[in-house]
């Protein structure tokens, strides 16, 4: 007797189908998703469409310094005569491209130290657990910074820094999950095939958990931001004339009040792209987990 | 003497998602002081909604009464508001839920507990606390504290004193529905509501707790609505019952004419239902057949499609209650030849 | 009750010894050239040679480790180089300040955002509940270090209502210094003035710190309130006669509070490490403002610290918070 494929694909297509339909029912998971849609869009094509390239490769025009907003600036110039807009398009490819990279650097990592300590178990799991721990003991900025500090100065320290104190969420989600998949009968039926404790790990549990530590993912993008603007805001990270949101916001600190548009836009990129985030991953968490239904 | 509880052709939708449910289905009962009524039936039959609509604790929005009364020594409760209720919860309507574990709060001292509901109660009658209303906070505490004591007293918890600064989770099952009790007594009400009190518990405490009950009834001149699902329990404690079958009442009277000479076929059959020493291996006799939805209910006695007697015409209209033998109400047109074709 | 808190101290030993390591492991083994951070970047190549040995880098790893935890007992966090004192010295003179700050804020946060959650709960699902969620949401996408750039913009730099930054106005003298809090020791003096002033510098950074929290606590205690009041022992407590005022205010409060306790334990550890931003905008003087200082500077030994100090400091509040919660749902004590 055989299936035709489709049989075999039918339900789980059912369930995607079902759950983009609850998605769609809730107005701020849309909204949350046009946000993120915006934020990408302009992540990868910010640098291209900026009206004034020019200026976000360090080019300087010091006789339009510091203009009002208006239409040829709709968020004004900075101090060195630099359309904030392009700055900011331009910044989101940097912030979001580092918080994308520090997110998935650090789902990797917890997944595999959370997928080890769950189904090794016994001492190893035990290591593991406690390390876990006591990385979550040491706030996140600050365990960052304290890296970032030792690492030295530059961008890819920065993301790597930000990663290495983000992995001990994904890391306990991970073996939860793990922990719950060891005891199902699929498990115990690719045992007794003989299938190697590596392939039942790789090829049957982790693929089923990849379901909340996507939802953890969408969840996170906003923090991670949140995070690489909020080093970069103290100076660590990029070098100028790399704009990001979080250096630009910093220099507009010193032209409070006279000067306020500096501040507003990335500013306000920060937050949209943030809300964006966090709106997208309730929703998405509401659809793809039904376990954590509020 | 004017009945304490008096409720007249009682008619309850639920509204739900697969539609309206017509579960009470004029319901007729009175309970007089001195009286302790077994509300019987099996689950789903309405017996605690019942209870619930006395003290109109089922939320309006998905309960919708349709018709009928409930008067309490002549007042209508239907008609009162939710802060008008409230002055007579607690106060001249006392209830007991069925689980002890969760119906005291965990994360305060039983003593507090009490005192609260007996201060509440004395806001509309010093008299129970037998403290002027006029005394300070701190008098009226000191009398509501005494009065707790007491009725831990009353109900029979060891070290009554001592224990009012204990938590829930520190007494066992018994012992919170004892102070359970203690808390629906404690503002001295005329009507006591019992939904299901010892269901939770063991066979022993159990007819501890049936006693307790018992006790108080006369010291407190109440009326005691007592439902269970258990027979053995009306049978041991009320001296009244009535039977219900989906959201119809079947047969009332007192409890030694209903539970020893039954009419209704479903009393009937409920009793014969229960396994005596003498019934053989194999021989347990159920009732074929299942509840009505009460979405679509059946036209007439809802009895009808399990009944041995259906006839034609007990599908026309609801019989309604009428007297028979015994001081009973009786809710069926057959009843006369069912007694002739029985006693044959 | 006291047996509860030794054992709760008693578990906190292993975490401080893992703190430890991890903290000299970040100081000592991660790639990156820790002797010529710590030396500053100006020194010479002898300087750095001498400095390597001095901090015994050519030690095995376990005696380099044991010299880190005997310094660490004898509270030696190394040396600033920007500051050239102790670090140690450095991070108690700023500790109150920050403390200070992460204290007022959690306040603010508590105080505003447990009732707003019961209030949202009992009045669940009309338009301000709604509006509320959203907001909150927000709140919670809303980075600090804008939003006290916002709030220095709009209250000190156009309406002008309170101070820019600092914890004080440069031309008044602190109070004798006791608790290194501006408010208690203000109060301690007797110094009215100085208090009111101390607490119109404190608002802003305290607003901007607690923003988050406060949204969180909402949505918490609005979703345990909202668990509690469908549990039996509230309906058993309607039916006795209790007027829902009570019910709310009393028993469904206390209950409900009890499961939000353990998520303010947590935001305790994300507000010590958000001073960092907070402090900045504000010219707070607090572990953050020096940490951040030192980070620029490439001066390594403060932000180690300063990290080591925060991460005890968050372990010491969970067991406080995990005394409370047994103050509060006395069942706990006995697990």
């Amino acid at each position: 007797m055989s299936y035709a494929m489709d049989d075999l694909t039918g339900p789980r297509f059912d369930k995607l189908r079902r759950a983009f339909f609850r998605f769609r029912q809730s107005k701020l998971s849309l909204l949350g998703g046009m946000l993120v849609a915006l934020v990408l869009f302009f992540a990868i094509f910010g640098t291209a469409l900026a009206p004034y390239p020019d200026h976000i490769a360090g080019g300087l025009d010091t006789s339009n310094r510091f203009v009002a907003p208006s239409w040829e600036h709709p968020f004004g110039t900075n101090e060195l005569g630099q359309d904030v807009l392009s700055l900011v398009m331009a910044g989101t490819t940097v912030s979001v491209l580092a918080g994308f990279g520090v997110v998935l650097i650090g789902s990797v990592i917890g997944t595999i130290i959370g997928a080890i300590a769950g189904f090794a178990g016994g001492w190893l799991d035990e290591v593991l657990m406690r390390l876990t721990d006591l990385t979550l003991t040491i706030p996140g900025l600050i365990l960052a910074m304290a890296i970032a500090a030792a690492l030295g100065p530059g961008f890819g320290n920065m993301v790597i820094a930000i990663s290495l104190s983000w992995w001990p969420g994904y890391a306990r989600l991970v073996r939860g999950e793990v922990l719950a998949a060891r005891e199902e009968v699929y498990v115990t039926a690719a045992r007794a095939i003989g299938a190697s404790p590596a392939r039942i790990l790789f090829r049957h549990i982790l693929p089923n958990t990849v379901s909340p530590i996507i939802v953890k993912m969408s969840l996170d993008m906003g923090f991670a931001i949140l995070t690489v603007a909020g080093l970069g805001f103290i100076g660590i990270g990029v070098r100028p004339p790399t704009p990001e949101w979080g250096t630009l916001l910093a220099i507009s600190r010193s032209y409070m009040p006279e000067y306020w548009w500096t501040a507003m836009a990335p500013g306000m990129a920060m937050f949209v792209a943030v809300f964006g985030f966090n709106l997208l991953g309730d929703g998405l968490r509401d659809v793809l987990d039904p376990k954590a239904r509020r | 003497m004017a009945a304490l509880l008096e409720i007249r052709d009682l008619h309850l939708h639920m509204s739900s998602y697969e539609g309206s449910a017509h579960v009470l289905n004029g319901i007729t009962l009175t309970v007089n002081r001195g009286e302790i009524w077994g509300l019987v039936g099996e689950s789903g039959c309405g017996k605690s909604l019942t209870g619930l609509s006395i003290s109109r604790l089922s939320p309006t929005p998905p309960a919708h009464y349709a018709a009928g009364q409930i008067l309490l020594d002549g007042l209508d409760l239907l008609g009162l508001s939710m802060a008008q209720m409230q002055k007579l919860r607690g106060k001249r309507i006392g209830m007991i839920f069925q689980d002890p574990t969760t119906n005291l709060n965990p994360a305060f001292r039983i003593g507090e507990q009490l005192v609260d509901v007996a201060l509440a109660a004395a806001r509309h009658d010093p008299a129970i606390l037998e403290c002027p209303a006029s005394e300070g906070r701190g008098v009226r505490r000191g009398a509501a504290r005494q009065l707790a004591g007491q009725m831990l007293d009353r109900v029979g918890i060891p070290n009554p004193q001592a224990r009012l600064d204990s938590y829930p989770h520190e007494f066992s099952g018994g012992m919170r529905q004892r102070v359970l009790i203690a808390m629906a007594l404690i503002g001295k009400p005329d009507l006591l509501i019992a939904d299901e009190p010892t269901t939770a518990l063991d066979v022993s405490v159990q007819a501890q707790i049936l006693k307790l009950i018992k006790a108080n009834v006369a010291d407190f001149d109440m009326g005691v609505l007592l439902i269970t699902h258990n027979l053995g329990v009306v049978a041991q404690t009320c001296s009244h019952v009535a039977v219900m079958y989906a959201g119809n009442i079947v047969e009332s009277g007192p409890v030694a004419a209903v539970i020893g000479q039954p009419a209704h076929p479903y009393t009937r059959a409920l009793l014969a239902a229960i396994p005596t020493r003498d019934t053989k291996r194999g021989m347990l006799q159920g009732l074929a057949g299942t509840v009505p939805n009460l979405i679509i209910p059946p036209p007439g006695c809802r009895f009808a499609t399990r009944c041995v007697f259906a006839m034609d015409a007990c599908t026309k209209a609801t019989p309604p209650l009428q007297p028979a033998a015994g001081g009973k109400l009786v809710a069926c047109i057959r009843l006369a030849e069912i007694e002739e074709m029985a006693n044959a | 009750m006291l047996l509860f808190i030794l054992r709760r101290l008693l578990m906190l030993i292993p975490v401080i010894i893992g703190l430890t390591v991890i903290m000299f492991a970040i100081a000592r083994l991660l790639p990156g050239d820790p002797v010529g951070l710590a030396a500053g970047p100006n020194a010479t190549q002898a300087e750095i040679a001498a400095l390597a040995v001095e901090f015994g880098l050519d030690q095995p790893i376990w005696v380099q480790y044991w010299t880190y935890v005997t310094g660490l007992m004898q509270g030696d966090l190394g040396t600033s180089l920007l500051t050239r004192r102790p670090v140690a010295a450095d991070i108690a003179a700023y500790l109150p300040a920050t403390l200070e700050l992460v204290f007022a804020a959690m306040a603010f946060a508590v105080l505003v955002g447990i009732p707003l959650g019961l209030v949202t709960a009992v009045w669940r699902n009309k338009w301000p509940d709604y509006l509320s969620q959203v907001a909150a949401i927000g709140a919670i996408s809303m980075p600090r270090f804008f939003l006290g750039l916002l709030l220095q913009l709009c209250f000190a730099m156009w309406l002008m209502w309170l101070p820019l930054g600092g914890r004080l106005p440069i031309i008044v003298i602190p109070p004798p210094r006791f608790t290194g809090f501006m408010t208690i020791d203000s109060l301690i003096a007797g110094d009215w003035d100085t208090f009111t002033l101390s607490l119109r510098h404190l608002a802003l950074p305290a607003i901007a710190m607690s923003l988050s929290p406060l949204a969180t606590i909402m949505r918490m205690m609005r979703a345990s309130t909202i668990e509690v009041m469908g549990q039996d022992y509230v309906m058993t407590a309607r039916a006795l006669g209790l007027s829902p005022r009570l019910i709310i205010t009393k028993y469904v409060a206390r209950n409900a509070i009890s499961a939000t306790l353990t998520v303010i334990g947590l935001y305790f550890g994300w507000l010590l490490g958000g001073t960092v931003l907070v402090e900045t905008v504000f010219d707070w003087p607090g572990l953050g403002l020096y940490a951040t200082k030192a980070i620029v500077s490439q001066d390594m030994m403060p932000v180690i610290g300063v990290a080591l100090v925060i991460g005890l400091l968050f372990v010491l509040a969970n067991l406080i918070i995990d005394v409370l919660y047994g103050v509060i749902n006395p069942k706990v004590r006995y697990s």
